[in-house]
């Protein structure tokens, strides 16, 4: 093969392409669970 | 007298990452996951001005946990994680900056999951790798 006419691909910059990497954040939930409890209270009739 | 603990079924939390499982597309995105509500056709439509929008096509995703694309473990006691794999070497169709990922099921229009990347330049042309990433819900607290 001729060396010569290889050429390395090209981005929209017309630069050679590369590869980035992400560093994506990972997601963390917790799962709450509040509430208040409300006693009834018995109403007698007078 | 002793008093109750909080706690959930380990169970509970795969129904929700199951949902989650069932995304067959990933989408690199720009300016989306900072929306109060980030819409399906903003992930997953070429981003018109570098700033909001697709980055990338789709990125074809095994649906399923225990599939091969999700991987369901449990990193304690009540908890359970859900581990997406890497997808590399994806090429990138539009110029913009990076900022969010997106999990969604092709042919609806809602987004079933969104995490946030660090702010990454990217030029079309080139690839943009994604690396695993988790999803954890921990016990109630």
């Amino acid at each position: 093969m001729d060396e010569k006419n290889e050429k390395p691909a090209l981005n929209a910059k017309g630069e050679p392409v590369t590869d980035t990497v992400l560093e994506v954040q990972n997601g963390f939930h917790i799962v709450e669970i509040e509430f208040e409890l409300v006693q009834a209270q018995e109403v007698k009739n007078g | 007298m002793a008093s109750c603990a909080k706690w959930n079924s380990t169970a509970v939390l795969d129904l929700a990452l199951a949902g989650i499982a069932a995304s067959n597309q990933m989408w690199v995105v720009a300016g989306v996951a900072t929306a109060a509500t980030p819409t399906y056709n903003e992930c997953t439509t070429t981003s018109v001005n570098g700033t909001t929008g697709a980055l990338t096509g789709a990125i074809s995703m095994t649906i399923g946990a225990g599939n091969g694309d999700y991987t369901l473990s449990t990193p304690a006691t009540t908890s359970r994680r859900l581990t997406m794999t890497a997808k590399a070497t994806n090429a990138v169709t539009y110029t913009g900056t990076a900022t969010g990922i997106a999990l969604v099921t092709s042919g609806t229009t809602t987004i079933n999951y969104m995490t946030t990347c660090t702010s990454q330049a990217l030029t079309s042309g080139n690839t943009v790798s994604v690396p695993s990433w988790t999803i954890t819900l921990a016990a109630a607290t």
